[in-house]
């Protein structure tokens, strides 16, 4: 007699499972989701978020373009980031608004080792708001990463930086595990960004943040190369 | 942008603080440090300027003004002594053609000397990791590194006529100093004289009239070009130079002056013989200084948290714009003087960040907005119903690349050839997934391998959301693929692959209400992932009646006990009873981590258990 082999429960992807937990953990703050298009165009990639052409600021993402003649009006590109996304939404919404965007895969063109691939994902959210302030930024980052690590010993610290599309623009560190980690990027929603999408930035402020759902996910379980997750292998499926 | 802790030194009377203080201030306050490097006793501190700073921070000097901001230090008066013009040394004649072109300095030197250059200077620029060339280009090369002007130095003697700064003529050829023949188009800008282009404006200068051992009198230039043209010609002639970067990033035409006149100093300091015609300056649109209220009310506000006005006021001051408070402003306001090479100060959110970080954002509060509800997600409600139906029921969830070999939409420049097109189906990767895991059946402990992906593609002239299902056995799908029914209608199954459009069979779906049903929370129990091994299994199967006993010892536990970190699996596959006895068989794999194992190796192991089992009174059958 051949034993009936009990049907096993399936496995859904890590990167998966992260998502599902920032959404969660965003919903509890009251953000909704939204998605956007992987083909993008120049205006939503760039343009409306204060990266005007041949402005050195463009050199900071090594984009995929599409070949000119498969060019759309509609898009040009690969995003390279989901800041786009938070544009088509603010055009969408009325403030104020609180919006998580998911499922976010963006692409580079460069050479891919165990912590760079060609396409990964992100996730970003947006909060537009009256007097959205730097210390809100601080409060909701450090909520996430407490909630998305299951740890109460997580602390958030800042950096200066620059993305065109906030300021002030900061680098945010994580101390998680006896270190200190760079995890996302972060800043005040640059006035032009809000102009661009028709948020008077006279009566609105926002924060924006974008985190690697990738890099969550790796330093959460422990996984030690980026590429595992698009080799499409259930060994490595089947451990989440 | 590498910075040398002596040079940096040179800007400060007091001495400065060790490089760790340094670097951690940097890290925190001003800009993030990529590395040091101990050289020669100096000190190397990599700098990550990124393109708001890059208009000013791109030399010594820019580098020095923020660590006099942040650490509050006194720059010191660096103000050298000009040379001495003498009349009998020709002023050279330039003509600026084109706008592109925001000023033009130069002169000319005469009775120079080209050689090998003095230690000092060396050691300068090659702790930097600058190769030496000779006196006079290492010359202009320091002072870029220490006030940020790009110079250069032609020979000009074998300049002919005038200098005319023009956009370059279709197809007009140059050869640069690194000995490239680079064809111009008309929107390249040149620096041209009688006989055609001597320099790639902001970019590269031309061996034609380039500095050479010979050279006994010069025509120096310290210019400014627009930014977007030096990035245009630069990126299109693929020549990114230490010139290029620091004009592309905005570099102010205020400084082509002091640069100027620093080189000329340098020289006669390096050669007291030389002679020095008056500076020819053509600068047609002087840049003015901005004046900009600030109201500190609004920069606290931004923050979230107070900073004393007072306090900002000492902030701008050490940054050098000279605040000053204005009367009778209802808000307080204090009014700043934009220095020229500070591009990056604006609107007040420039100054919230200015104010932020020198003041210091670990001073920062926390607090957090309060919850509001949240509207319904369609097509993630369904998307994640859809992925925990076809998880209960066995599949598992890839993530293929979107970048593959074939498709219509091709990618321009691609870094790989299997990466040249956006995908336009799901169904190829899953095929290959499928092919891929099947050796791993027993490894997996699977009798088929059944998956699915969620993704996009091109296709139809459209980007889609799609769904694939996938399984090497095809009444798998369709088990699948009932489960699912109520969600996406009737499917159709090719070469073990279904893909379905599910941004289509989403619109056909009612608006969800909540998210309840979908039952998620957050992982609280974190799984550790183990490496698994790259190396083949071998498949062993072991068959034996139990011992006649009561309770017979367990012997899956004996198998493990004796497998050793080869045996990675133990399945029991068939159990059957004849004649009051019970016969058992298990199926064992065996894999290492470091290497193929052979079957001498397995049979030493299955040895080790069978003698483990017998002696417990199992029977091999």
């Amino acid at each position: 007699m051949i034993m009936e082999t009990e049907r096993k429960i399936g496995h859904l992807h890590p990167l998966t499972i992260a998502q599902r937990d920032v959404e969660l953990i965003m919903r509890g703050l009251g953000f909704d989701i939204a998605f956007g298009p992987e083909l993008e165009s120049e205006h939503y990639n760039f343009d409306v978020l204060n990266m005007p052409a041949d402005h050195p600021s463009r050199d900071m993402q090594d984009t995929l373009w599409l070949k000119p003649e498969h060019r759309t009006k509609e898009f040009q590109i690969l995003r390279t980031h989901l800041s786009g996304v938070q544009v088509r939404e603010m055009e969408k919404r009325t403030m104020p608004t609180r919006v998580t965007v998911l499922y976010g895969r963006v692409f580079r063109n460069e050479a891919t080792d165990a912590s760079h691939e060609a396409n990964y994902y992100q996730m970003e959210a947006l909060y537009v708001d009256k007097k959205v302030t730097l210390a809100d930024l601080k409060g909701t980052l450090t909520y996430f990463c407490k909630k998305f690590f299951n740890d109460d010993n997580v602390k958030i610290r800042f950096r200066p930086s620059y993305f065109p599309f906030v300021e002030p623009a900061l680098e945010v560190d994580m101390w998680w595990k006896d270190r200190w980690l760079e995890i996302a990027g972060s800043g005040l929603v640059h006035p032009n960004v809000l102009r661009a999408a028709g948020v008077d930035p006279e009566v609105w402020t926002g924060y924006a943040f974008s985190f690697g759902i990738d890099r969550l996910m790796m330093l959460r379980h422990g996984v030690p190369d980026i590429r595992l997750s698009y080799t499409g292998d259930l060994r490595f499926v089947q451990q989440f | 942008m590498k910075i040398s802790y002596k040079w940096l030194q040179t800007f400060f009377e007091q001495p400065l603080p060790p490089v760790d203080k340094l670097v951690e201030t940097s890290n925190f306050k001003i800009v993030e440090v990529e590395g040091t490097e101990e050289i020669a006793r100096d000190t190397i501190i990599d700098l990550k300027i990124l393109a708001d700073r890059a208009a000013y921070m791109l030399s010594h000097q820019g580098v020095a003004r923020e660590f006099a901001a942040t650490l509050d230090l006194k720059l010191k008066n660096r103000q050298i002594t000009a040379v001495s013009p003498l009349k009998e040394v020709l002023a050279p004649k330039v003509n600026i053609d084109s706008e592109l072109c925001r000023r033009y300095t130069a002169r000319r030197v005469e009775g120079i000397r080209v050689r090998e250059s003095p230690e000092w200077l060396k050691s300068s620029l090659t702790k930097l990791g600058q190769r030496s060339i000779n006196n006079i280009v290492d010359l202009a090369n320091f002072v870029m590194f220490d006030i940020g002007q790009p110079l250069h130095a032609f020979d000009a003697d074998k300049v002919q006529g005038s200098v005319v700064i023009r956009l370059a003529k279709e197809g007009e050829i140059i050869e640069t100093l690194d000995d490239r023949r680079v064809t111009l188009r008309e929107q390249d800008l040149v620096i041209a004289d009688d006989a055609g282009p001597i320099a790639i404006a902001g970019v590269k200068g031309g061996k034609r009239a380039g500095v050479t051992e010979a050279t006994t009198n010069l025509l120096l230039e310290s210019a400014n070009f627009n930014p977007s043209s030096v990035r245009k010609t630069s990126t299109s002639l693929g020549l990114r130079t230490d010139a290029s970067k620091r004009f592309e990033n905005n570099l102010t035409a205020d400084l082509c002056l002091e640069a100027l006149e620093n080189f000329s100093a340098l020289i006669t300091e390096a050669i007291p013989t030389a002679q020095f015609s008056a500076v020819t300056d053509i600068y047609p649109k002087p840049e003015e200084t901005k004046k900009i209220l600030i109201n500190p009310n609004l920069i606290s506000e931004r923050l979230g948290m107070e900073v004393p006005r007072g306090e900002q006021g000492k902030i701008l001051a050490r940054m050098g714009l000279e605040p000053r408070i204005v009367l009778d402003s209802k808000d307080g306001l204090i009014s700043v003087k934009i220095p020229t090479y500070r591009r990056d100060l604006s609107i007040p959110e420039d100054f919230a960040e200015e104010i932020g970080r020198i003041w210091g954002y670990d001073k920062l509060p926390e607090t957090l907005p309060a919850p509001v509800p949240v509207k319904v997600n369609k097509e993630y409600y369904y998307t994640e119903k859809v992925r925990n139906l076809l998880r209960d029921f066995g599949f598992s969830e890839v993530y293929l690349y979107s970048l593959v070999s074939k498709g219509e939409l091709e990618v321009q420049l691609p870094l790989a050839d299997d990466k040249k097109c956006y995908r336009h189906d799901l169904s190829e990767g899953l095929q290959k997934c499928l092919t891929a895991n099947r050796p791993n059946l027993a490894l997996l402990d699977a009798t088929s391998i059944d998956i699915f992906e969620i993704g996009h593609v091109y296709e139809g002239s459209k980007e889609k959301l799609k769904l694939g299902i996938a399984s090497t056995d095809n009444r798998r799908i369709n088990e699948g693929l009932a489960s699912i029914a109520d969600l996406i209608g009737k499917a159709e199954i090719k070469n073990n692959v279904r893909e379905l459009d599910w941004g289509e069979a989403l619109d056909g779906l009612p608006e969800p209400n909540s998210y309840d049903d979908l039952g998620f929370e957050l992982t609280k129990s974190i799984t550790t992932f183990k490496q698994y091994s790259q190396y083949p299994f071998i498949l062993r199967d072991i068959a034996t009646w139990l011992p006649d006993l009561q309770t017979p010892p367990d012997a899956e536990k004996i198998i493990k006990s004796e497998g050793g970190e080869w045996l990675v699996r133990v399945n029991l596959f068939d159990q059957f009873s004849k004649n009051d006895k019970t016969s058992c068989a298990f199926r064992l794999v065996f894999q290492s981590m470091d290497r193929t194992l052979t079957d001498e190796d397995v049979n030493a192991v299955i040895a080790r258990i069978t003698k483990a089992l017998t002696k417990e009174g199992y029977i091999i059958r």
